[in-house]
This record gives structure tokens, C-alpha cells and sequence, in this order.
């Protein structure tokens, strides 16, 4: 699409130019499933940032605004502190707003001595990075799972089996043949993926955006990836999605539509499912009406726990009152009228 | 099947028509439900009519489902748009289009949204690749409607630049906003704004929508309503949904009861009092837009028009007239003295008792020179009515509310077309008037007569000055009245070609060397023509439709016409041409512009032809 990168740059120039303070290296630990829940714990390296996003990137991240180029010692040194605190956990989940084999972003020295690092602690049973296709090269996989004790797992912004609306929508920048290309690159080297699927993406309804997340979530497994995250759009600043959530024409995902998309993968996906929602309850976030999302993002999050579908079901056994107003959205929204604003929602 | 809408008559650019889909007909305007029915398709809407379970439109829900789908032997169905929203940058919303457009190119002869409607210019770009689809979408729906100068702009864009025989659908119209869109010619509505208010726990009346929560009890007897109470409203909103449902469909059908009854324009002042959107763009459409609105107005209607509220002396047909007699009508020649009188409820005027008794004083002071006096009626809100047009369309059939008081507007109006005419006419102006019209007399320069009108020493003052003002006149010749008809009807001048030398009157007809020309018909004061008078006005070049066959049969239709004056309004008495010759003489039923576009319906009703 001619246009939408413009204005995608437009606003990304915009946001990188806001003064900002230098993040820092973050961490915590949560609940996730391997082959049954675990604790896991999760780092955050602030790095030059994602290529693609620095150039302009997708509609919906404003992940480039928490990067920063930090030096590799300095990175090392926080690396360290935040293994010794994180404790025992059994999967690490290490992201670096970007991609994790983009050597501008982390060089490969610096990956070994993290790997390294992460071989000295025992119970660390998988290590998870991120990073887009175009970095999951043969040599660099294999470099990394050699060197990596646990198993190495890499996580792709799949977003949807759609290449019309992963370049329309979304301006990802691939398409599903290199992510196939890279998903069979990582299962040769003993490398599993985990697909990260997008749930709404900007001009989508929200049925759309349902029926895009269940096909895409499905193709993915298809196509070789181990586990599905699910992940419903946020409103992060300085996106193109925040200047349509402005004018009221985006709107991030409902909950009960996470609820429906894993429930809809249930029979068709043999892998984990997985779902954090950033954000949730809030307004830039997967959110209800306001007065059940805790009870409902509780029950998304134990499911993804324990793949346990009764927290799903027993969520909807309950209801509230905005579950109709949710279905009445299915049947009307996007009737060239774009997307339904919030307000609706929050009645 | 071809799918094409026929217009069946205007008002304004309002129109009742019939809605060709395949092989349903579904009468116009009307109201789509939005049905959900087992099939690979999601949504269907069902029209109001249909009492079985027809299913005139199929809507693809998805735009990025498209791809999966197969072609055109498909029903007729609406292409979902690049769904980019209203409000969003322009760079975004070329882009929509854009893509818009590939998808609906690959699918002509079914319906297609028009987007983006926030950028006028993105219209007019999406119209000539949409313009001949037999169903058009306004995208933006409710964002659009609450930006009344932006939906003006776009709704009156689309309408113009769209062929006749494309159905204008609003979907998401405002129940509220129903009436002024219709006015402006949308077709179609549908019931998403029902579902919307009962979401939100409005309850839909015919003047606004309610907070439910608010309410003591339902004033309505729909099945929903009866014997119920607000309260038994809340709850899964079934029960308000049924009512929003029920209102909407009744506003639906009182506009097309009102299109019958060529009362849709006073429907819509009285409704749009009722919402200040509505109220801003009927005014905005009036006051900036008035020629779209003209180019659709007939000409006659045997309906009274009311002209009750402000919004009355914007109408099309009241601005048409101001213009006409600006531009088309001249005083007769060889008068010498303007009698300015005041109007009468009754009409025509000369049928009331007040003229009556001027007409006896007037004729008494001029005796044989009765024909050197002209009279003018002043009037609000059409200003100015020479004698002669008093039967004219819509001089001869409307009401107001009369008081006394008078705006400044209707003042303005008034002194401006009598200095006009004064200007015009060069005679002295004898005003026989009281109130507010002394005001303007007097501003335009006229003799006053006595205050109190209808007192006898007021008559016998103006029968006294009427005989000296004449005094040092010769009678002259009687003044030949359906000139200043022909020229009000077809243009300055009119009447040297249609009433040569000679031309004699007998009762209502006219008659030239022993032939028939023309005769004025008594509903609206207008000439209808004979064959004759079709040929006598050939030369003047205009109200001439030209026929690309001879018409076979009492009705031209608009696939028969190759061209037709762009003066022509519906109602119009056209001359129908066929090689240079003339075939018929008749009414028109659409506007010269319409007929020439249009493919399907009916362009004129032939009177006579040969």
C-alpha cells in the first residue's frame, strides 16, 4: 500500500523525535505452560530497536520508543542481576523490542555470553527470543542452538495468514512464504517457533478480526510453530493505531473475543495457546464493559496457564450484560461504516 | 438480471420509485432489515415489503474475505469497502478508495460503497468509476450525518453525479435524519440505527429518541409498547428493539405517503424542528444548494402548499419563482398604472371578497380604460403575483399562517421583486394596501393609498385616483394575459412564438388561423400545448426533448430520449422531437437532465402525438 507506510513514517518520525528517558533493562516473573504450568520469567533488553520499526514499522508497535542502544557490557551486567533475581524459573523469556539475530541490535558476541550465562542456571528448561524471518538465517540458528543448553525457541510476528491484510493493515513488511521459509529454517536446526498472531489489526472488525485470528492461528500451527500467542492489539503511543483510536476509528479487541478465538482454536490446534493481553481492562487495551473484564482477562490468563478450557467455559457461563451488546457488534459492525468507536461498549 | 432503480416522481431530489433487484421490485424509499440467515453469506436485507422471506440483497460482510468469493452470476449483492472508517487521515482514505475500487471494478451491476465520505474530492473520484452502479452505500453513516454541511455536500455530490437509476443508500441513518436524507434523495435505509438506539437504551419516537431510563410511560401502541411500562423495557432490550424497529419502518413509510402526497418537503421542515442536525442541513441544502434542490422540484402539484415556518420561504419552488419572475416574466406593455393589492386567503385571489370589491372600484375609476391598469398582489412568501400568474403553480394553492407580522427577510423579498417590477413596468404604482405592506410600498416607491382598505372612503379614494392618474390617457388595447403566463412557463419572450399575430382566445383555450395552440390547464395554471403549439415553439429552442425513436405509444421513455433541455423540470409541458420533426407534446416527468441520463423509467407523458 502506497499511502499508509507514508503516514506510518509521518507519525513514527513524530514519536522518535519526543525526548525520552534511556530505559532500562526490565524483568519479571509469570505464570506460563510448557508441558504444564510453570513459572516463567521475562526480560526485557533495551537495544537500538527494531529496523523496521526504526524505518517505520507496523501500524500497531510503539516498541522502537523503549529502545535504546546500550552497551554490551552494561547489557551483560543487567543481564546478570536480573537472572539472579528472577530465581527459579523454568522458561526465560527474553525480548528485545525487535529482533534478537539483527546484529545491529545485539551482536552476536553478546548473544553467546547471554547464552552463556543462561547455561548456568540449571532449571532453565527453554529460552525464548524474538525475532522477524529475515534474521532467522541457517547459520545464526544453528550458532545459537549449539551454544544454548536449554531449548532455544523463537518467537514470529506471524500477526495473519492473510499477506493482503499483514501488508494493508498492518505494514509488516513479510510474507507467508518467508515465514515459512523461517519456520522450516528453525525446525531443521531443532529450534521451535512460537507464532505470535495478532487479534485485530487495524480496519478489521470485530468479527474480522476474530475469524482472521482463528484462521491465522490454525495456518500457523499448519506451518509448523509449536505454540500460538494470541495478541490483541494495544494502543501504544505514537502508532498509527493511536491516531485512529483517536478519531474513534479503532478500537482494540474485546475480551469476550479472545475468550471465542481460543475456544474456536480448541479443536483445531494441537499446541499451546497462549494469551497475555497487555493492557487489558483498559481502555487502550482488550477490554469489556468495564465491570467483568478482571473476571474475564483471571479466566484467559488461566486458561493460558494451564490450557484448562473450563476457566473459558465457566467465564461464559457467567456472562454480563455486554456479551449481547458484543454480538450485536459481530452482526453490524463494518457496514461501510468502519469500526465501532468504544463508547458502545462502556454503556 | 439487471438491477436499476425508476423513478416514479420527485420532489426535490426526493423521489418514490421502484427498485429493480434481479427479479424482485421493491417500491422506494425503503427500509432494509438486516437478516441473518443459514448460508455461507452473513447478512442479507430484507426489504420492508416483503412479507415472505425474500432476500432482495446479499452483503458480503467482509472486505478481506472478497478473495474467496466467486464472480458475477452471483444475486445482486452490496461490496463491502476497504473499511478505513470516516474520520481518518486523507492519505489513509485515498488509499481505501484505492482498493475500494479495484474490488468493486471487478463487480459491475451489483451495489458498492462510496468511500471515503469525509473528502468530497474522494467522492467525485469514487462516482466516475461508481457512477452507473445500480446501487450506491454512503459510507460514514453516523459520523457523516452529524457533520450536516459535510453530508450536504456529499449527499447532493453523489445524487448529481450518479445516474438516475442508481438506489442511494444510507446505511446507519439516524431514525431522525431519515426524512431530510430522503429529501435529498436517498432511497434505501435500513434498521442498524434500531439496533444502535437499543443498545443504547433510546426509545425511538418520531420526534427524537428518548433515554429510556428517563421515561414515565411509552407513548406508543406499537405491539411492543402496548400495556407495557418502560421498565418491562429494560432487561435483554428484545421488547425496545421491536419499537425502534416499528418506529423506524412507520417513519419509512410516512415519506413515502408524503412523496404521494407531494408533501415531503413540509414533512421534512417538520421534522427536522425536531433535530438540530436535520434543522442545519435542510437549512444549509435550502439556502446553499437551492439549484439541486430546483433542478427536481415540479412545477404544479394539485397538493395546497403550506408554508408555515421559515424554513417554508427557502422552498425550491418559491426561490424558482422569485427567480422567474426576475428573469422570465416581463410587465405588459401599454400599461400605465400598477395597482399594488394585498393577498387573500382565499385562491385565486380574484375569487375572494376583498378583490372582488377592489376589482368593482378599480373598474368603476378606469371605466373604459380598465385595460391600462395593471394589478399586483403582494404576498409572502412567493413576494409578488402579477394578476395574471395568481392561477399559476404555486401561486393559485398555498397557505400561510397570516398575522401581520412579517420578518425581515419576507420584507426584503417583497420590496426587491416589486422594484423590479416597478423598474420594469415604468408606471406609476397606485398602492391599495394597510399594515406591514404600506412599509413596502413605500420602500419601493409607490402612491399609498388609504389605511383602512376595505372602508368605503378608502375604495372610493382609490376609484377616485385610479380615474385621474387615467385621465389623460387613450384606451388602449386589452391586454393579452397568457403571455405573461408563456413567458413565467417556458422563458423570456416565449409568447412572440407560441400567440403569433392573430391568436384569439375562446374560454381557456387559444387559437391561431382556426387551429388550436394551446389551453391553460385550470389545476395549475400552466399552458398545456397542442401539436400546433409544438410546432410553434420548436423555433423557440427550448422544452424540446429529443426522441431517438418515434414514440410508439402514449409514453416516452427516458431509453428514448437522445436529449433533452437542461431547463426542463418534472411536470414540465415539453415539445417531443423526432428528426427535426415534431412527434408529441406532453408532460415531463423528470427533469431534462435525469431523462438523458436515465435508462429505465418513464420520461414523458405524451398528450398528444403523431
Amino acid at each position: 500500500m502506497r499511502a499508509f507506510p507514508g503516514e506510518i513514517r509521518r507519525i513514527r518520525q513524530r514519536g522518535l523525535a519526543r525526548k525520552r528517558k534511556a530505559p532500562k533493562t526490565i524483568w519479571w516473573r509469570e505464570r506460563d505452560y510448557l508441558e504444564g504450568e510453570v513459572k516463567a520469567g521475562v526480560l526485557i533488553l533495551p537495544t537500538r530497536g527494531c529496523a523496521w520499526g526504526l524505518a517505520g514499522g507496523c501500524a500497531m508497535c510503539g516498541y522502537v520508543y523503549d529502545s535504546f542502544p546500550t552497551p554490551p557490557d552494561r547489557l551483560l551486567t543487567d543481564f546478570k542481576k536480573a537472572m539472579d533475581e528472577l530465581g527459579d524459573v523454568e522458561y526465560l523469556k527474553i525480548f528485545n523490542s525487535g529482533s534478537f539475530f539483527d546484529p545491529r541490535e545485539i551482536d552476536r558476541e553478546t548473544s553467546y555470553r547471554i547464552f552463556d550465562e543462561i547455561n548456568r542456571h540449571p532449571r532453565i528448561r527453554r529460552v525464548q527470543v524474538e525475532a522477524r524471518p529475515e534474521y532467522l538465517d541457517r547459520q545464526a540458528l544453528r550458532g545459537a542452538a549449539e551454544r544454548l543448553t536449554p531449548q532455544l525457541e523463537v518467537g514470529i510476528g506471524f500477526e495473519t495468514v492473510s499477506d493482503y491484510i499483514r501488508e494493508k493493515c498492518i505494514n509488516k513488511g513479510f510474507t507467508i512464504e518467508d515465514f515459512k521459509r523461517a519456520v522450516k529454517t528453525c525446525i531443521k536446526e531443532g529450534v521451535e517457533v512460537k507464532a505470535y498472531i495478532l487479534v485485530k489489526p487495524p480496519f478489521l472488525t470485530e468479527k474480522e478480526g476474530i475469524q482472521d485470528a482463528v484462521r491465522s492461528g490454525y495456518a500457523a500451527y499448519k506451518y509448523g510453530a509449536s505454540r500460538i500467542s494470541l495478541n490483541p492489539v494495544a494502543v501504544h503511543r505514537d502508532t498509527l493505531v493511536e491516531e485512529l483510536w483517536k478519531r474513534r476509528e479503532y478500537a482494540p479487541p474485546w475480551l469476550w473475543s479472545l475468550v471465542k478465538i481460543l475456544r474456536d482454536l480448541r479443536e483445531k490446534v494441537h499446541a499451546p495457546l497462549l494469551c497475555h493481553p497487555t493492557g487489558a481492562g483498559k481502555a487502550r487495551g482488550a477490554h469489556n464493559c468495564g465491570r467483568c473484564d478482571s473476571r474475564v482477562y483471571k479466566a484467559i490468563v488461566n486458561f493460558s496457564a494451564t490450557q484448562k478450557y473450563e476457566y473459558l467455559d465457566k467465564v461464559l457461563e457467567t456472562g454480563c450484560a455486554c456479551y449481547e451488546v458484543w454480538r450485536t457488534q459481530l452482526i453490524l459492525e463494518g457496514f461501510a461504516q468502519g469500526i465501532f468507536p468504544d463508547d458502545l461498549r462502556r454503556l | 438480471m439487471d438491477s436499476y432503480l425508476e423513478t416514479i416522481k420527485h420532489q426535490g431530489p426526493g423521489r418514490l420509485g421502484k427498485f429493480h433487484i434481479d427479479e424482485h421490485v421493491v417500491p422506494t424509499p425503503n427500509f432494509f432489515h438486516f437478516t441473518r440467515l443459514p448460508g455461507r453469506h452473513d447478512l442479507y436485507l430484507a426489504d420492508l415489503d416483503s412479507k415472505t422471506k425474500k432476500r432482495p440483497v446479499v452483503y458480503d460482510s467482509s472486505f478481506f474475505d472478497l478473495e474467496k468469493q466467486d464472480s458475477n452470476t452471483e444475486p445482486f449483492r452490496l461490496l463491502p469497502d476497504f473499511p478505513s472508517g470516516f474520520d481518518v487521515p486523507r492519505g489513509i482514505a485515498e488509499e481505501a478508495l484505492r482498493e475500494t475500487l479495484l474490488v468493486a471494478e471487478k463487480y459491475p451491476g451489483h451495489g458498492a460503497v462510496v468511500t471515503p465520505t469525509r473528502y468530497p474530492s474522494l467522492v467525485l473520484e469514487a462516482l466516475k468509476h461508481l457512477g452507473r452502479y445500480p446501487l450506491l452505500a454512503v459510507s460514514g453513516g453516523e459520523k457523516l450525518a452529524s457533520n450536516p454541511r459535510l453530508l450536504v455536500e456529499v449527499i447532493s455530490l453523489i445524487r448529481g453525479a450518479a445516474s438516475p437509476n442508481t438506489a442511494l443508500y444510507y446505511p446507519y441513518a439516524p431514525v431522525a435524519m431519515f426524512p431530510i436524507l430522503a429529501y435529498m434523495g436517498v432511497d434505501l435505509f435500513d434498521s442498524a440505527h434500531a439496533f444502535l438506539a437499543s443498545i443504547r437504551g433510546e426509545y425511538i419516537t418520531e420526534s427524537g429518541n428518548r433515554n429510556l431510563r428517563k421515561m414515565r410511560e411509552l407513548p406508543c401502541s406499537c405491539g411492543a409498547c402496548r400495556g407495557a411500562e418502560p421498565r418491562d423495557f429494560l432487561g435483554d432490550g428484545k421488547a425496545l428493539l421491536k419499537h425502534n424497529l416499528s418506529v423506524a419502518k412507520a417513519m419509512v413509510i410516512q415519506i413515502r405517503e408524503a412523496l404521494r402526497e407531494d408533501r415531503l418537503r413540509e414533512y421534512v421542515e417538520e421534522k427536522a424542528s425536531n433535530d438540530p442536525k436535520a434543522m442545519a442541513a435542510l437549512r444549509i441544502l435550502s439556502l446553499e444548494k437551492w439549484r439541486f434542490l430546483e433542478e427536481y422540484a415540479p412545477v404544479s402539484s394539485p397538493t395546497i402548499q403550506r408554508y408555515v415556518s421559515q424554513e417554508s420561504y427557502n422552498r425550491p419552488e418559491v426561490k424558482r419563482w422569485h427567480q422567474r419572475l426576475r428573469e422570465r416574466y416581463s410587465p405588459p406593455d401599454n400599461v400605465k398604472l400598477t395597482i399594488i393589492l394585498p393577498c387573500s386567503a382565499r385562491k385565486p385571489y380574484s375569487k375572494s371578497r376583498s378583490h372582488r370589491m377592489f376589482r368593482r372600484y378599480i373598474r368603476r375609476g378606469a371605466g373604459d380604460k380598465l385595460s391600462l391598469v395593471h394589478e399586483v398582489v403582494l404576498t409572502s412568501p412567493l413576494g409578488l403575483v402579477p394578476r395574471e400568474l395568481e392561477g399559476v403553480f404555486p401561486a393559485g394553492s398555498y397557505d400561510i399562517p397570516v398575522t401581520g407580522h412579517w420578518s425581515e427577510e419576507e420584507k426584503t423579498v417583497c420590496i426587491d421583486l416589486l422594484k423590479d417590477y416597478l423598474r420594469k413596468s415604468g408606471t406609476h404604482a397606485l398602492a391599495h394596501v394597510d399594515g406591514v405592506y404600506r412599509d413596502i410600498c413605500m420602500e419601493a416607491g409607490a402612491e399609498l393609498g388609504q389605511e383602512d382598505i376595505l372602508s368605503k372612503s378608502a375604495l372610493e379614494h382609490l376609484s377616485r385616483r385610479v380615474a385621474e392618474i387615467l385621465e389623460d390617457y387613450e384606451p388602449g388595447t386589452p391586454y393579452f394575459e397568457a403571455r405573461g403566463i408563456c413567458d413565467y412557463q417556458f422563458g423570456p419572450r416565449a409568447w412572440s412564438w407560441l400567440f403569433p399575430q392573430g391568436t384569439t382566445r375562446k374560454g381557456r383555450a387559444f387559437y391561431h388561423q382556426g387551429e388550436q395552440v394551446a389551453a391553460i390547464n385550470p389545476a395549475t395554471g400552466l399552458l398545456a400545448l397542442t401539436l400546433k403549439g409544438g410546432e410553434l415553439l420548436l423555433g423557440y429552442g427550448r422544452y424540446l426533448v429529443e426522441a431517438s425513436i418515434r414514440p410508439p405509444s402514449g409514453n416516452l421513455f427516458c431509453v428514448g430520449v437522445k436529449d433533452a433541455g437542461e431547463e426542463i423540470r418534472p411536470g414540465d409541458e415539453v415539445v417531443v422531437v423526432y428528426n427535426d420533426e415534431v412527434v408529441g407534446v406532453g408532460r415531463a416527468a423528470l427533469s431534462g437532465r435525469e431523462m438523458t441520463e436515465a435508462e429505465h423509467g418513464l420520461a414523458v407523458n405524451l398528450r398528444h402525438r403523431r
